[in-house]
């Protein structure tokens, strides 16, 4: 077999990223770990928003509400029946997943801002419910997980299990998107968000498609709540149903480019370390400055870059590797 | 029964608050097809400049307001200028992002100045009333009624009977007709984001004597005010005043008769409703802006 | 044999559509024509399930295909392509075509390879990676006609593919029509250029206010004095220039 040098250039990516993952078990230092937890958990939500709304272009803004739900179904499962969190986890996922899809089948026939001001309503709806409905979740005191470390229960002693457990999600998640585009439905959805009109005409049914996906992102989106819930050991509405994650989600999407399997991890790597850094400079003693230079960033970039960070990085990624492998095959 | 009729009125009362802010969204969207996030946040600004006109200079809030109305005119213009314009010819995602970071920078800035205290002034009459066939009215809860009718009412000339109201009407039906017409759309869309931004500032100044300001107060407002843009039709300002009374008038009773928190879940299904079966809204015909 | 039965379809109080009958066989290339705003896009629009009809029934071979969704119509057989073309502007030529494809194979490369094959037979080849936005007029078109063939359809409906062309592209367009019809594909052609449709077609029907005024050979249409006061008079006169 003959080894091509521009394939191996190319793959460097895949190395840094697993002597990236080999790296975090000698991490030590709980402030990087947080952060890297952090950032790949914010890969998988944004990643998992993207699946509808940036392929198919439906602009959710209603995501935290499907991230609450996994949390909290997979909690009280935990904690009333003592079901396993693996399981709840997944429990807690197809709930959402059949949430999302009723959501979808009900909203879809709206177009453009009533669609995403449906979606804000709907993630307030369920905040709502998970603050007031006092019974099952006692409300905005929150619900303490039990504290018994083991596998089964998905409760660790290290921050480094749980790191692991967070990039088996992201990496799920991108796989599956990288997939997906390359699959009938990704070309489904990507025909859709083009134009349905000529979608439909050449055989698309839009509306299934568009239901798949927003189904799937849901399920992917509350196993995040669960790993969220698992990795606190305490949810509360104000963590779980933000109405600031459901901004986040598309955010992190936009700003690494959106509707491309990537860009929600170039998106979180850029914001979160940030955001996490300028809350440690100016959190205790300027309280809301961190937020405000976080907002000016964000316009900055959406008035400057509308497609995102992540596009203009790869196009000189790939002006470097570009060249390098031009003077690999010329000397070669 | 007396006590219910109270409730009644003061909630109809300061449905005046959520007109006059949510008639500024309601010509926003349909004037200009977009959705300001940040509409909420100018009202939390205008409150914040209320009470300190009040708290420096002992600025009456009623004197403040005008003051508060050419001054939001300006910041409305300025903001248009700066923030929205440019989003204007881009993918609807990116003016939903920056007013959506517009509105945590206000927010924000807020609480690094003022921090997350509640604020509130006391002025002699917040707690006059007037008492009509036994039921006491509350003085300015019905200022801010008969200011927001008021506003209603004139706005609805304005954009009748004026040259740049019809040219507001006309871009909304149609901006690239309105351009061939010789009309300058770009002067219609700051005008017209400066008017809904001063009717929130106005709304600003009303609302202090009875409420209080802090940083996330806006929030609460501009999610009502997407309910009665909705259930009054895209653009109609008649749409958006009966629909904003009538949520005061829900939000008190359902206060009154089950948890106050399960209201505001109430009509934010009740919006997925009308979304969903009467996506004109619920008085609107398909028109824009009127 | 593609059928219809007595369609009616009106828009509020305007009346488009006032009970058309009309019908095509495989080996036919029939044009449609008629004044603007005569319904003849809102009759592909009724046929191809983008709007229900009042009354009347769309017929594919004896079976009733009215009120299925453009989707389902297209998967029987029956594609239509768009006045104003409706690319998927953001994907190349290839994936365009391959989405239309997709109808036929649940298999991504497979598509693909089925595109490659239409996208050759229409002389697209040397823009098969460039998005489809930044195409000429002329290759949009080409594009419709790609992405409609490439979901194999038995019929198809071609709305004004010929407006706007220069007469080059005009010809190289009748060219193209004819190459589709030799491959068994029963055709329709809405279009404002009378030369073209009559030189092209087997027999035309004439739309004027929701009704069908004259369906016959083009000899007849164009001596036809109703066809002639409602439509060709000005017409002819705009081909002629
Ligand atoms: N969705 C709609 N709602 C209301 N009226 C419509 C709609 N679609 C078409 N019409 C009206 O129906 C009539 C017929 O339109 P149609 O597009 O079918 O004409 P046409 O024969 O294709 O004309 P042209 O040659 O200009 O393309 C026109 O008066 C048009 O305004
Ligand atoms: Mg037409």
């Amino acid at each position: 077999m003959k080894l091509d040098k521009g394939k191996i250039i190319n793959s460097w990516p895949f190395v840094i990223a697993i002597l990236g993952i080999l790296a975090i078990s000698k991490i030590e230092n709980q402030y990087y770990l947080g952060m890297i937890f952090n950032t790949l958990l914010w890969v998988a939500i944004a990643g998992s928003w993207q699946i509808v709304g940036g392929y198919a272009g439906e602009f959710s803004l209603g995501h935290a509400a499907f991230f609450g739900i996994g949390a909290y179904t997979s909690t009280l499962l935990y904690i009333h029946f003592s079901v396993s969190p693996w399981i709840g986890m997944f429990i807690g996922a197809a709930f959402a997943g059949i949430i999302g899809f009723l959501l979808s089948w009900t909203c879809f026939r709206l177009r453009g801002h009533f669609f995403t001001l449906a979606t804000l309503a709907f993630g307030q709806v369920v905040l709502i419910i998970a603050t007031s409905w006092r019974s099952l979740t006692s409300g905005s005191e929150g619900l303490l997980l039990p504290i018994k470390m083991g596998f089964w229960q998905m409760s660790f002693e290290s921050k480094h299990a749980y790191v692991y457990l967070v990039l088996i999600y992201a990496i799920s998640v991108i796989l599956f998107t990288y997939v997906m585009e390359r699959r009938r439905l990704g070309y489904y959805l990507i025909a859709y968000r083009e134009n349905d009109e000529a979608a439909r005409s050449l055989g698309v049914n839009t509306f299934r498609a568009r239901l798949t996906a927003s189904t799937i992102s849901a399920f992917f989106t509350a196993i995040g709540g669960t790993i969220y819930a698992q990795y606190t050991f305490f949810i509360e509405p104000e963590s779980v149903l933000p109405v600031t994650l459901s901004i986040q989600a598309p955010l992190v999407s936009i700003v690494g480019g959106l509707g491309t399997p990537f860009g929600p991890l170039f998106g979180a790597v850029l914001i979160l370390p940030l955001s996490q850094f300028l809350r440690g400079i100016f959190g205790s003693s300027f309280n809301g400055l961190h937020l405000i230079i976080y907002g000016l960033i964000l316009i900055v970039v959406l008035l400057l870059m509308p497609s995102g960070l992540g596009p203009v990085i790869l196009k000189g990624w790939r002006k470097i590797t570009g060249a390098q492998v031009k003077k690999i095959n010329a000397s070669g | 029964m007396d006590i219910l009729v109270q409730v009644v009125i003061s909630g109809i009362l300061f449905g005046g608050i959520y007109a006059l802010v949510s008639i500024g969204l309601t010509l926003i969207m349909g004037v200009m097809d977009i959705v300001n996030f940040a509409h909420g946040e100018y009202l939390m600004v205008a409150l914040y400049t209320t009470y300190f006109l009040n708290q420096l200079w002992n600025v009456d809030p009623y004197v403040a307001a005008i003051a508060v109305i050419p001054l939001f005119f300006l910041f409305g213009l300025l903001s248009e200028r700066v923030l929205i314009r440019p989003t204007l010819d881009k993918p609807a995602f990116v003016h939903v992002f920056v007013t959506l970071g517009l509105s945590i920078i206000l927010q924000n800035l807020a609480l690094l100045m003022f921090s997350g205290n509640f604020r509130s002034i006391s002025v002699p009459y917040a707690q006059y009333s007037y008492e009509i066939f036994d039921i006491l009215i509350n003085y300015p809860r019905l200022v801010i009624f008969i200011v927001g009718i008021l506003v209603a009412i004139g706005l609805h000339f304005f954009l009748h009977y004026t040259w740049v109201g019809k040219a507001i009407r006309a871009t909304a039906q149609n901006k690239n007709a309105a351009l061939l017409m010789g009309i300058n759309v770009q002067k219609v869309y700051a005008i017209t984001f400066a008017i809904g931004v001063s009717l929130v500032g106005l709304g600003g100044s009303l609302l202090m004597p009875i409420y209080s300001v802090y940083p996330t107060v806006g929030f609460q407002f501009v999610l009502v005010a997407f309910v009665a843009v909705v259930m009054g039709g895209l653009g109609s300002i008649k749409g958006a005043v009966i629909a904003s009374f009538l949520i005061g008038l829900v939000e008190t009773l359902s206060g009154f008769f089950i948890d106050p928190s399960v209201k505001q879940a109430l009509y934010f299904t009740v919006f997925i409703m009308v979304l969903l079966f009467r996506p004109y809204g619920l008085f609107g015909k398909k028109t824009k802006v009127a | 044999m593609l059928r219809v039965e007595g369609l009616y379809k009106a828009f509020g109080g305007l009346r488009v559509l006032e009970g058309i009958d009309f019908q095509v066989a495989e080996d036919e290339i029939v044009g449609l024509i008629g004044p603007n705003g005569a319904g003849k896009t809102t009759l592909y629009n009724v046929i191809t399930g983008y709007y229900k009809p009042d009354a009347g029934h769309v017929l594919l071979d004896d079976e009733d295909i009215t009120g299925l969704s453009p989707a389902q119509v297209c998967r029987l057989g029956l594609c239509r392509t768009f006045q104003i073309v409706k690319p998927f502007g953001n994907l190349s030529v290839e994936k365009n075509v391959a989405i239309g494809s997709l109808v036929r194979t649940r298999s991504v490369k497979e598509a693909h390879r089925a595109a490659m094959e239409e996208i050759l037979f229409l002389g697209l080849e040397h823009l098969k990676d460039v998005p489809s936005r930044s195409l000429t007029l002329s290759d949009r078109k080409r594009l419709e006609l790609a992405r409609a063939l490439a979901t194999k359809p038995r019929f198809l409906l071609l709305d004004e593919v010929m407006c706007g062309l220069n007469p080059t592209e005009v010809k190289g367009m009748l060219d193209l029509i004819r190459r589709i019809h030799d491959r068994g594909i029963g055709i329709v052609v809405i279009e404002h250029i009378m030369t073209a449709v009559m030189s092209l077609s087997d027999r035309v029907v004439v739309l004027s206010q929701g009704k069908v005024i004259k369906d016959g050979t083009p000899q007849e249409v164009s001596c036809d004095p109703e066809v002639i006061k409602a439509y060709l008079g000005e017409g002819y006169q705009h081909a002629g220039t």
